[in-house]
């Protein structure tokens, strides 16, 4: 006999009625790509009772760009996500997140609903999304709500969606011109996850930062806004000092943990030395250093 | 509880029963005899499993098979009958781009999928195209040589 009574299975075709078996089968999971959450049925770290499968759900892996944001559905692929935007360079940060994600396969399969919820601390969209502004769209039984990336997560593998809600999109404003976006991080080889992430959003006038965020990731349980570190680049001209005295204040705001993929200390360095040359890099581009 | 889906594996038509959390790839090895599909590692980072569903290559160790009801489903097998197939296996025969032949199904089907949407490959496209195929006894460097030979031998057919 298999390891546990094995779940059913139900393909839906629209939101509510997903929003319907999450409320009839308390453990019930949503599941689209399924590249977390096949491997995880596998190997016993979690037994559903029912796959309530979105895959199908034509709305919602909609990839639809306008002036002012971008609205991605859960279910569109990591492959779906570069093909769709990259022509918009200030959204960078995202799409080469979703362009290092796993292997070929692997994007083709892995959407953007399955990567932030499973509030991974090493998940590589979160930090792009959170450097961006953008915000997760909720649909429960009582109708949608907004929440900013920045407050979805709880801690690793939790976050404030209620057992009955369904992540259906992502609003992604648009950033101004004159400022881009760069993700970049650390890992072992192509198809490892992340030892450290590195996102950041850097927006320029006259000469000087006016608008940044600097968001970690892998380096704490929840994705992790360097606040101090944009405040050492808020207002000022980005000069190498400047820059290195950001990249040294984020490493301190880092709270990494040693694991299996790298020591704390390391975790901590890599933060410095990545954030300096993100930073170095995009200011080089917006010609102002 | 195990559910009815019709799907079509290598152009032939099947209609199997599936259970709610089985793979696509356990249906293909286990149901229907599809061997050429390589069970690896199972968590999707070998790429020995790898087929095309619609077109796009993915581990089939990930898909469940209740979600590809509808779908069509390309294998190592299904490419015997394509002229390109013979052309790709004559390069990796004569590269020694086969050592074991666990990782050779896969790998065919990715570089096939690559030749496909891009028929003059850069060895950099190459080696990303087959970055999620794990190689164990080549080291890779003679599979890039027989795909980029292989593309190379397709187009002088084509002209």
């Amino acid at each position: 006999m298999s390891r546990y009574s094995r779940p059913e299975y139900v393909k839906v075709l629209t939101v509510d009625d997903a929003i319907e078996e999450l409320i009839r089968n308390g453990e019930a999971y949503v599941v689209a790509g399924g590249t977390d959450l096949v491997v995880n049925m596998r190997l016993g770290r979690c037994a559903p009772r029912k796959l309530v499968d979105l895959s199908a759900v034509p709305q919602l892996s909609v990839v639809s760009p306008d002036h002012n944001s971008v609205v991605i559905g859960a279910t569109a692929t990591m492959s779906r996500i570069v093909e769709a935007l990259s022509p918009w360079p200030s959204l960078s940060a995202l799409t080469t997140a979703a362009s290092l994600l796993g292997t070929p396969q692997v994007r083709n399969l892995a959407t953007i609903g399955g990567n932030i919820g499973n509030a991974s601390p090493s998940a590589e969209l979160v930090g792009p999304l959170v450097a961006l502004g953008a915000s997760a769209v909720l649909r429960g039984p009582k109708g949608d709500r907004c929440v900013p990336i920045e407050e979805l997560f709880v801690g690793p593998g939790e976050t404030v969606l209620s057992k009955s809600e369904v992540l259906t999109a992502v609003d992604v404003p648009i950033p101004p011109t004159k400022t881009l976006t760069a993700y970049a991080r650390h890992r072992r080889t192509r198809v490892d996850l992340a030892t450290v992430g590195v996102s950041v959003a850097l927006g320029v006038t006259a000469g000087r930062c006016q608008h940044c965020r600097v968001v970690l990731t892998a380096v704490a349980p929840t994705p992790l806004r360097a606040i101090e570190a944009e405040g050492v680049l808020a207002g000022q001209k980005l000069t190498e000092e400047v820059i290195a005295q950001a990249a040294l204040v984020a490493s301190a705001e880092a709270r990494p943990i040693s694991d299996v993929r790298a020591s704390a200390d390391y975790r901590r360095e890599l933060v410095e030395i990545i954030t300096r040359r993100s930073l170095t890099s995009l200011a080089a581009t917006l010609g102002v250093n | 509880m195990t559910y009815p889906i019709k799907l079509v594996v290598n152009g032939r038509k099947f209609s199997p029963r599936v259970e709610g959390d089985e793979t696509l790839l356990h249906l293909l090895r286990e149901k229907l005899g599809v061997k050429g599909v390589k069970a690896g590692c199972e968590s999707g980072e070998c790429g020995a499993c790898t087929v095309l569903v619609d077109g796009q290559p993915v581990n089939s160790c990930l898909i469940l098979a209740a979600r590809c009801d509808g779908k069509s489903v390309l294998t190592v097998e299904g490419l015997r009958a394509n002229p390109q197939m013979a052309i790709l296996e004559q390069a990796f025969l004569e590269k020694g781009a086969v050592q074991c032949g666990f990782c050779s199904p896969g790998m065919i089907i990715s570089a096939h999928s690559l030749l496909q949407k891009s028929p003059h490959p850069t060895e950099d496209e190459v080696r990303e195209a087959i970055s999620g195929n794990l190689c164990r006894c080549t080291g890779y460097a003679k599979i890039v040589e027989a795909i980029l030979a292989a593309a190379r031998r397709m187009g002088e057919v084509e002209t």
